[in-house]
């Protein structure tokens, strides 16, 4: 193994490393606002039952 | 729906050359690995995810998290660039600075990953509207 080779994994586990970083983070902020989004439905849905009866 | 239209436009289009390669493969009679085990395909299919990321970023609103992605995928976009020549130069003959098999192995990790990162930016599209123009 030279130094080329030693080069390329470094950078390949740089560059993975922060992008499963972005990724990872993305996917649960993704979540959190889904559910955020689902409350926020849930309540309306509620108020306009209680507005009916 | 987003979700399933990248799928296909995206992930199968990129994914064709080595599923042709495959097909060859699998049909073959004298084909051995290394006919299989090329880093190029899973080079394209890396750019081809990256470049269909920066494209659909660019309708979205402003935020910091278009900012990171748009960084983020333009990175991976010269890194893919970078490999590719790499791998282009392997294909010289006796040439003996660069291992194709570590070079393959590396690309063929780096292109999961973009797939992993590809596949947040549209989760979270085909999720949210609110960001939508």
């Amino acid at each position: 193994m030279n130094n080329f080779d030693i080069l390329i994994i470094g950078v390949t586990i740089l560059i993975g490393l922060i992008v499963i970083y972005f990724s990872i983070s993305t996917i649960i902020e993704t979540r959190k606002l889904a559910i955020d989004q689902y409350e926020e439905n849930s309540k309306i849905r509620k108020r306009k039952f209680d507005e009916k009866h | 729906m987003v979700k399933t239209k990248w799928l296909i436009y995206t992930v199968a289009i990129g994914l064709l050359p080595f599923l042709l390669r495959l097909l060859i493969f699998l049909i073959g009679k004298n084909t051995d690995m290394e006919f299989l085990m090329n880093e190029a395909d899973f080079i394209v299919f890396g750019l081809v995810l990256n470049l269909t990321n920066l494209n659909e970023l660019e309708h979205k609103k402003a935020s910091i998290w278009k900012t990171k992605m748009i960084g983020i995928a333009a990175l991976q976009v010269a890194f893919y660039a970078g490999i590719l020549v790499v791998s282009y130069i392997t294909e010289f003959p006796n040439q003996n600075i660069i291992n194709p098999t570590l070079l393959f192995y590396c690309s063929l990790v780096l292109s999961i990953i973009s797939f992993l990162f590809s596949y947040s930016i549209y989760d979270r599209i085909n999720k949210t509207n609110t960001e939508n123009e």
